[in-house]
C-alpha cells in the first residue's frame, strides 16, 4: 500500500514508482549561444519521483470520488513522506501534479491510466 | 458462437438462400494491462474497446446468385436469422444485430463449391449493450 503524508490516493489499482534525473542540473556547451564553450553547472537537480499506474472504480461515481480526492490533494501541494508499494519511503515529498491519460476505459471495470509526480521542493 | 444451417437469414432487408454457417467471434481490440513494481507480471488485465463481428457464409449457386444488392461495404442495416436445435419451426430461437457491412468475398473449393462470405462488424445502440440479441421465437 502506497501512501503520501498517510494519505492513500492510488490503492484502487496498480502503480509504481520511479525515482527521475538525479545528480546536477547543467547546460552543455552551445546549448545557451554560440560564445558558451564550457558546460554551464546549474545546480542539484531536485528529487523528483513519478508514479504512474490506473485507478480502478466499479461505478462512475466511484471514479469520481477518486479522483476528486486525487485533486483536492494536489491543489493542496500536499507534503510529507511518500511511502511506495514496497515500503520505500522518502520524505518531504509534494504531491504536485495527476496527469490522466486521454481516456477512461470502461470495461469490466471503470478505470483510468495516469501518472503522478511528487518532487522534493528546495 | 457459431450456428449451422441456419434459416430466415435476412442481411439489410435482403433474404439470403443457402446459408451453411453463421459465426459471431469477439475479440478485444485494446487492452488495459498493467504491472506493479514486485515482480514480471501482469497484475490488472481489461478488454474495454472490443469487436464483435458477424460472418455469414453461405454456397452460391445458379438459383441465388452471389451479387447481393443493398450489400455493400460499410452499409449500415440489421442482420437477423433464425435457429433451432432441431430445425423445427418451434422453438427456435432468433438472432438479430445492427451491423455495418466490413466485405464480401468469395472462395471456389472441389467440395463446396462457389462460398460467399459476408463479414460484418456489429454495432451497440449506446456502446454498453452487447449488439448481439438472442430471443425465443414467437412466431
Amino acid at each position: 500500500m502506497s501512501s503520501i503524508d498517510g494519505q492513500v490516493l492510488f490503492d484502487s489499482g496498480p502503480h509504481r514508482f520511479v525515482v527521475r534525473s538525479v545528480g546536477t542540473l547543467f547546460f552543455p556547451p552551445l546549448s545557451l549561444d554560440f560564445l558558451q564553450t564550457t558546460t554551464e553547472l546549474i545546480g542539484p537537480i531536485e528529487l523528483a519521483i513519478r508514479q504512474t499506474g490506473r485507478i480502478v472504480a466499479t461505478t462512475e461515481s466511484g471514479m469520481r470520488s477518486l479522483i476528486d480526492a486525487i485533486k483536492a490533494a494536489g491543489e493542496a501541494r500536499v507534503n510529507g513522506t511518500l511511502i511506495d508499494n514496497a515500503g520505500q519511503s522518502w520524505t518531504d515529498m509534494t504531491f504536485l501534479r495527476f496527469r490522466p491519460e486521454d481516456r477512461v476505459d470502461r470495461g469490466r471495470v471503470i478505470s483510468l491510466e495516469y501518472r503522478a509526480d511528487y518532487v522534493r521542493l528546495a | 458462437m457459431f450456428w449451422l444451417n441456419p434459416t430466415e437469414v435476412v442481411v439489410l432487408g435482403v433474404s439470403l438462400g443457402g446459408v451453411s454457417s453463421v459465426s459471431v467471434d469477439r475479440f478485444a481490440t485494446r487492452t488495459a494491462e498493467e504491472h506493479g513494481d514486485l515482480g514480471p507480471h501482469v497484475v490488472f488485465v481489461d478488454a474495454p474497446e472490443q469487436r464483435v463481428t458477424v460472418k455469414i457464409r453461405r454456397r452460391v449457386n445458379e438459383l441465388n446468385a452471389g451479387a447481393v444488392s443493398g450489400v455493400e461495404v460499410g452499409a449500415l442495416g440489421e442482420v437477423s436469422f433464425r435457429v433451432g436445435a432441431a430445425m423445427s419451426d418451434r422453438g427456435g430461437r432468433v438472432v438479430r444485430a445492427q451491423v455495418v457491412v466490413r466485405g464480401v468475398d468469395h472462395a471456389l473449393s472441389e467440395r463446396d463449391g462457389f462460398i460467399q462470405t459476408i463479414s460484418m462488424i456489429a454495432v451497440s445502440s449506446d456502446g454498453a449493450a452487447d449488439p448481439i440479441t438472442e430471443e425465443e421465437d414467437a412466431s
